[in-house]
């Protein structure tokens, strides 16, 4: 049997699965807008992906994944934005792709808007990778590996920093993005915020003044400079932003502490069950009251995991993620004895927002990488 | 027809580089005979019969080199970097000249006392997508550099504007908020009221001596290329 005939038999036995597990099967455009991976990977996903720019001026691509492709029919098909189960089986296109083709092929699910509020009971969680498990099974893949990771922990680690409110929003939308994720940490070392001879040195040579002019004074001269000079920003923004960097100085001993803790905190890889104890034995050397609220979620987080999951043989690392940075909560793997990565998913309830909804919805899924089953 | 077995190199046609250019053959003592009327664009190197020059703009050398249509180009790498995606594999620097040398920066309004780095930028940029659904609009010529950039720092709300004129007035004129251009002293720009962030230099550029990797190389051509090359450093 060739290969293209036994992936297009994986295709048909995963959609029988799904379809058998209550999902509804659609067929997702192959070409999209590229516009949307741009929003959430960046241009660095540019060179994965093949794109045309249309006769409109629009650039167009052969779609690199099937989730968005498929969120995007949900919000054509279903103007109410009912409650959907939805499955798929098709091909991608990824120019990266380890594989001899840049033709890889998936079959996968996504469970929307069944939950607008996280209760903290992770049921949605559960079932997804439970599904993923019974899937594999069906295809007689048992000996498995499930690696788990969790933004939202980090988001919380984030917020018992001390550190200021824009470098926790640049870590938290960098985290995908591991080398410049590495030189935000280094400039974090090298101490955040401008020192008074930095704002003295901008303010006299830019506008011939001294660093301790009021915000009124400073305001009145920039109101006699031509608006054109501005170009689309307000002179209240640029005060603003100016008197925050001034004001929220981290020094380069204290930058170089908190870019230690991020880094002790990343490199956790633990067995599920002991996440909270791993957290501990990095956070305790700190006032353990300032990691309060990120032990109890940690805690919770793995508990209900655990107990909910019919396979316990799971590692959680803190620094686990995926290249697609619309994930938002929950991200998880599964790999076969040779570490081939069978499966991908995770929960990206913001990305159905990115796409147009205008309410918060759950969204969460995955997809069986049929190439490397 | 051109003969086959002759090396072709390419020299810039006009401004700044073909003077700089004639300054250092002079220096060196090489002179080239143009041949024909003035709107040829063929020479040849005094007492070098195997050498065929062609002058062309320093674009189009670029194409030239990529198309492996030339042997040698003098050219800048900025140009190089930005025309030729894979350019590792099509050419390679065979020396690099002591002249043509600019900076490709990325520089914002001078009134921006905010923005003083690439991390600034991705964060305006953010809110301002954020709070308007509009990106942060980039003037340049050079939009493959641009992208890998600001890619590499993490800046992704933003589009870049196409640029054919004066770049550094974009930012005043509605076009563009900042832009990405190429300077020799900084002059330029501080006269439009522009500065350069703190880490935005992207590249240094300056002409050198490229080598196609497309063409075909014989082990005569190879010998008179290296003659050339000695005889220019």
């Amino acid at each position: 049997m060739s290969n293209t005939q036994s992936i297009q038999d994986l295709n048909n036995i995963l959609k029988e699965f799904f379809l058998s597990e209550g999902f509804k099967y659609i067929e997702p455009s192959l070409v999209i807008k590229s516009d949307i991976y741009f929003e959430t990977s960046g241009e660095q996903i540019r060179k994965d992906m093949f794109s045309v720019v249309s006769s409109k001026e629009e650039e167009m691509c052969l779609r690199p994944d099937l989730t968005i492709p498929t969120c995007q029919k949900f919000l054509e098909d279903n103007k109410k934005f009912d409650q959907a189960k939805l499955c798929y089986s098709g091909p991608i296109f990824r120019s990266s792709s380890t594989s001899n083709s840049i033709e890889l092929n998936q079959s996968g699910i996504e469970i929307l808007n069944m939950n607008t509020q996280n209760d903290g009971n992770y049921k949605e969680e559960i079932e997804t990778i439970n599904l993923a498990i019974r899937a594999l099974k069906h295809i007689k893949k048992d000996d498995i590996e499930i690696n788990i990771g969790n933004i939202s922990l980090f988001i919380e680690f984030l917020n018992c920093l001390d550190l200021p409110e824009r470098w926790k929003d640049r870590l938290r939308r960098h985290f995908f993005r591991r080398d410049y994720f590495e030189s935000l940490l280094k400039r974090i070392e090298s101490g955040i915020g401008f020192n008074e001879i930095r704002k003295e040195d901008l303010l006299k040579t830019h506008l011939g003044i001294d660093a301790d002019i009021s915000d009124k004074d400073l305001n009145n001269l920039l109101a006699n400079i031509n608006p054109i000079e501005f170009g689309e920003r307000s002179i209240e923004d640029i005060i603003r932003r100016l008197n925050i960097k001034s004001e929220t100085i981290i020094s380069t001993e204290k930058g170089i502490e908190i870019a230690k803790t991020i880094r002790e905190f990343l490199k956790i890889e633990c067995d599920l069950g002991k996440l909270s104890e791993a957290i501990l034995n990095v956070t305790n050397q700190k006032n353990i009251n300032q990691f309060a609220s990120l032990i109890k979620m940690a805690f919770t987080f793995s508990e209900k995991i655990n107990q909910g999951l019919s396979n316990k043989n799971i590692n959680f690392k803190t620094d686990f993620g995926h290249s697609i940075e619309y994930y938002d909560g929950i991200m998880f793997e599964v790999k076969d004895s040779k570490n081939n990565k069978m499966i991908t998913g995770g929960r990206y309830d913001s990305l159905l927002l990115s796409l147009g909804l205008n309410n918060k919805a759950s969204a969460i899924g995955f997809a069986v990488n049929n190439n490397n089953i | 027809m051109v003969s086959e077995t002759k090396l072709k190199i390419a020299f810039p046609s006009k401004g700044r580089l073909r003077k700089d250019l004639e300054k250092l053959l002079r220096f060196k003592k090489i002179e080239f005979v143009e041949e024909g009327n003035e709107r040829n664009y063929i020479a040849k190197l005094a007492n070098q019969n195997d050498i065929l020059i062609y002058f062309m703009g320093a674009k189009e050398i670029v194409t030239q080199l990529d198309e492996g249509n030339i042997h040698l180009g003098i050219t800048g790498d900025d140009l190089v970097q930005e025309k030729i995606l894979d350019s590792e594999e099509k050419v390679t620097s065979e020396l690099t000249l002591d002249f043509g040398k600019a900076d490709l920066v990325v520089a914002v309004p001078k009134i921006w006392l905010d923005v003083t780095t690439m991390a600034d930028l991705d964060e305006i940029s953010h809110v301002k997508r954020m709070n308007t659904s509009k990106r942060l609009k980039v003037a340049t010529k050079y939009i493959n550099l641009t992208n890998q950039f600001f890619s590499k720092c993490g800046v992704t709300d933003y589009r870049t504007v196409g640029s054919s004129g004066s770049t550094e007035s974009a930012p005043f004129n509605g076009i563009a908020d900042i832009i990405v251009d190429i300077t020799s002293t900084g002059e330029t720009l501080k006269a439009n009221n522009l500065r350069i962030l703190d880490d935005g230099l992207i590249l240094k550029s300056s002409a050198n001596i490229f080598k196609s990797k497309t063409i075909e190389w014989t082990n005569d051509l190879e010998i008179v290329s290296n003659q050339f090359l000695k005889s220019i450093s």
